[in-house]
């Protein structure tokens, strides 16, 4: 897949390079180009041990240039290195580097454009994704991985367009690129069969190659957002055309001589997703949400009658949060998930609704140098969870440190329970230069 | 003529004092003298954050700060620029005059790529580690009409100005626990009415900290505090503002007040 877009890349790199030629020549007549670069380097080491394994000692550099070429346009170049002494996590993919973001920000009139390989973030809720599906998200360790870094930058380009005192931007996205799972010999790979259908015991399992979307201007997503601010209220409309980055997993039973043989066809498929978002403080409170609506998602069945072993389905789907600042240096936030699948009752193998509910406590002390934190994930359908609680100690602006844990619970069907065997300490430190 | 003049004298000792305590402009007054000082339309300014533990260690942030009147309503935005570990985090904050209308405020967290509106009821929490709350840094060098009780004590020389010295206390429990004081006893120069001095008081009445607004001098006309200081006097930890490239007269565009801008950061 890599390989097949290295012509995608190419011409991106070639428009932002040829674009900026020109402000680069401009700036070479300045006094002094380093006023304008600004560089930056992030080196993590973190280590993840479990009750029986080291699951992770890895080390994570991040380099960060930013050149402003004039007021009105600026690129930022972010690479990213990753070195894994364990093969737990990823056990065929120890070391990666990549250009993780590179981006060229640029105005036309009042309008904002950013081209590249970046991040687009929608949505209100933290940790629970019902609009922020603009970007894959890497799942090697579940989502265990702070969403900035497991969020997968994909090359796209970004206009804002200002109407009055609301904000129209309208999204392109190109690249093809899908959430990354862990692979099945992976500490986080998915093994519930609320997830994944499970062959019956006996019957023969064939996976076919993944049916990737080829075309880039006719497979590409493409979004709009409204956002506006009204009487106190933060609001958005959003809508997004989209490849679905999980694969729906098309199913064909097939009686041989040697008995029954399931095939199973991986294919990425579209969906209309229309939506929004609010926010608004009250007193002590802040109140946010968003809601989206999915046409025709594929959801997988359990039941044997079913020629594709897949039926289609709108999904509701919203998270209500709550922030209370009531005290000080402190934030509680609770949020509730809800999404609801529409049709299909025929042994689905996930619920038609499905419950989650999170709560958060975070304190800052010592001016903003020590930080708690405790985050709580309960599925009420699967009635597992995880537990997260987290101190942060920034020595100084250059090394931070943080301790944690990850306590999974529940039945292994769950989303969380699964994992209820990779409980583990994780502790880790940050050095930016 | 002798006797009228010990008479003259005589009286001038005794009622001198009750004059000069009339003369004094009340509370109420200074506050509104404090608030009606021009802080110019707009203004752009990089502001220098030096953050400074009881041990000595310090913490540095450069950020570069907007802020513009629409009639009454104030409308402030920080960016921050530098060090890494807290580049591109943003403040915004729009202040109403209607004493019943809650301000709005945003944080943009380039950790969570994602503005967050926060509430305005947290005013009495210390801004993004410094030692100053998120009312300090909003009112800026202004002050809350609405909240205070206040009363003028005495007038006298602070580091060779006149000051007029201003007692506050906030007008409920509920106001005093929502900023995190007590009472504030402020030194208000007489003559260009900036608050050179303020001593602050926990709400169990215990010494909180000392500001203190320096190297004041005019930019374009305007009075303009160039270095505060806050000392805390709980945790000893220290902050000191460094204003500099302070511009009154150049364009702050009302694009630079919106959510967008705070998310693409300058």
């Amino acid at each position: 897949m890599t390989c097949s877009r290295n012509g995608l890349y190419g011409a991106a790199y070639k428009i932002i390079f040829l674009s900026l030629l020109g402000q680069c020549s401009a700036i070479a007549d300045e006094k002094n180009f380093l006023n304008y670069f600004d560089s930056s380097l992030a080196l993590s080491i973190e280590a993840a041990v479990d009750e029986n394994t080291m699951q992770k000692t890895e080390l994570i550099i991040m380099p960060e240039i930013n050149v402003d070429l004039s007021n009105a346009n600026r690129l930022t170049a972010i690479a990213r290195l990753r070195a894994d002494a364990q093969e737990n996590i990823d056990p065929n993919n120890q070391t990666e580097g990549e250009l993780h973001e590179f981006y060229w920000e640029t105005s036309i009139s009042r309008t904002l454009l950013t081209l590249g390989k970046q991040q687009i973030v929608w949505g209100k809720a933290d940790g629970l994704k019902v609009l922020d599906v603009v970007n894959p998200q890497d799942y090697r360790e579940f989502i265990l991985d702070e969403f900035s870094h497991s969020r997968i930058p994909i090359w796209s380009l970004n206009a804002e367009l200002p109407i009055g005192d609301s904000t129209l931007q309208f999204i392109w996205l190109p690249d093809q690129t899908y959430h990354k799972f862990a692979k099945s010999n992976g500490l986080y790979a998915f093994t519930s069969s609320n997830i994944i259908p499970k062959p019956p015991p006996g019957a023969q399992l064939e996976r076919k190659g993944l049916d990737e979307p080829g075309n880039r201007l006719t497979d590409s997503d493409v979004g709009f957002r409204y956002s506006t601010f009204m009487n106190g209220w933060d609001l958005t409309l959003n809508y997004l055309y989209h490849y679905v980055d999980t694969p729906v997993l098309f199913r064909q039973l097939i009686t041989t001589n040697e008995g029954l043989k399931i095939s199973i066809s991986p294919s990425y498929e579209r969906s209309h997703l229309v939506g929004g978002t609010f926010s608004n403080a009250f007193g002590e409170l802040t109140l946010r949400g968003e809601v989206g609506y999915s046409f025709k998602r594929y959801v997988s069945t359990n039941d044997s009658k079913d020629t594709d072993g897949v039926i289609q389905t709108d999904e509701l789907a919203y998270v209500l949060g709550l922030d209370w600042y009531g005290i000080s240096n402190s934030l509680l936030s609770v949020q509730l998930f809800q999404s609801h699948l529409l049709e299909g009752d025929r042994n689905l193998i996930q619920d038609k609704t499905d419950t989650t509910i999170t709560a958060l406590m975070k304190r800052e002390f010592m001016n903003d140098t020590l930080s708690s934190e405790l985050l709580w994930l309960h599925n009420l359908n699967a009635d597992d969870g995880l537990l997260r609680p987290k101190i942060t100690y920034n020595v100084n602006d250059e090394i931070k440190w943080w301790f944690g844990l990850d306590v999974f619970y529940g039945d292994s069907n769950g989303l969380f329970g699964q994992f209820n065997e990779q409980d583990r300490i994780v502790s880790g430190i940050e050095i930016t230069i | 003529m002798k006797l009228s003049l010990k008479a003259y004298l005589l009286s001038s000792l005794i009622f001198t004092p009750f004059v000069m305590a009339n003369d004094l402009p009340t509370g109420a007054e200074i506050a509104e003298k404090i608030n009606a000082r021009d802080d110019g339309i707009s203004v752009s300014r990089l502001l220098t954050m030096e953050l400074i533990d009881r041990r000595g260690k310090k913490r540095v942030r450069e950020t570069r700060g907007f802020r513009k009147y629409y009639d009454d309503e104030k409308r402030t935005v920080i960016h921050y620029l530098k060090p890494r570990n807290v580049k591109r985090t943003a403040f915004m904050t729009f202040d109403y005059p209607q004493a019943k209308r809650d301000d709005d405020q945003w944080l943009y967290l380039p950790a969570l790529r994602k503005v967050r509106r926060i509430s305005a009821s947290d005013r009495g929490d210390y801004f993004l580690g410094t030692d100053y709350t998120y009312e300090d840094i909003k009112k800026e060098n202004k002050v809350s009409v609405e909240d205070y009780h206040r009363k003028t004590l005495r007038k006298e020389l602070l580091d060779g100005f006149p000051v007029f010295v201003v007692e506050s206390t906030p007008i409920n429990n509920e106001i005093a626990k929502e900023l995190g004081y007590s009472k504030v006893v402020r030194w208000v120069d007489e003559k260009i009415w900036m608050i050179r001095k303020s001593e602050f008081w926990d709400v169990q009445g215990n010494p909180l900290k000392t500001t203190y607004s320096k190297d004041i001098r005019k930019v374009q006309g305007i009075w303009t505090a160039h270095r505060l200081e806050a000392e805390n006097k709980k945790t000893g930890h220290k902050t000191i503002f460094i204003f500099s490239d302070v511009d009154y007269k150049k364009e702050v565009s009302d694009d630079l007040f919106t959510e967008r801008a705070l998310r693409r950061g300058l």
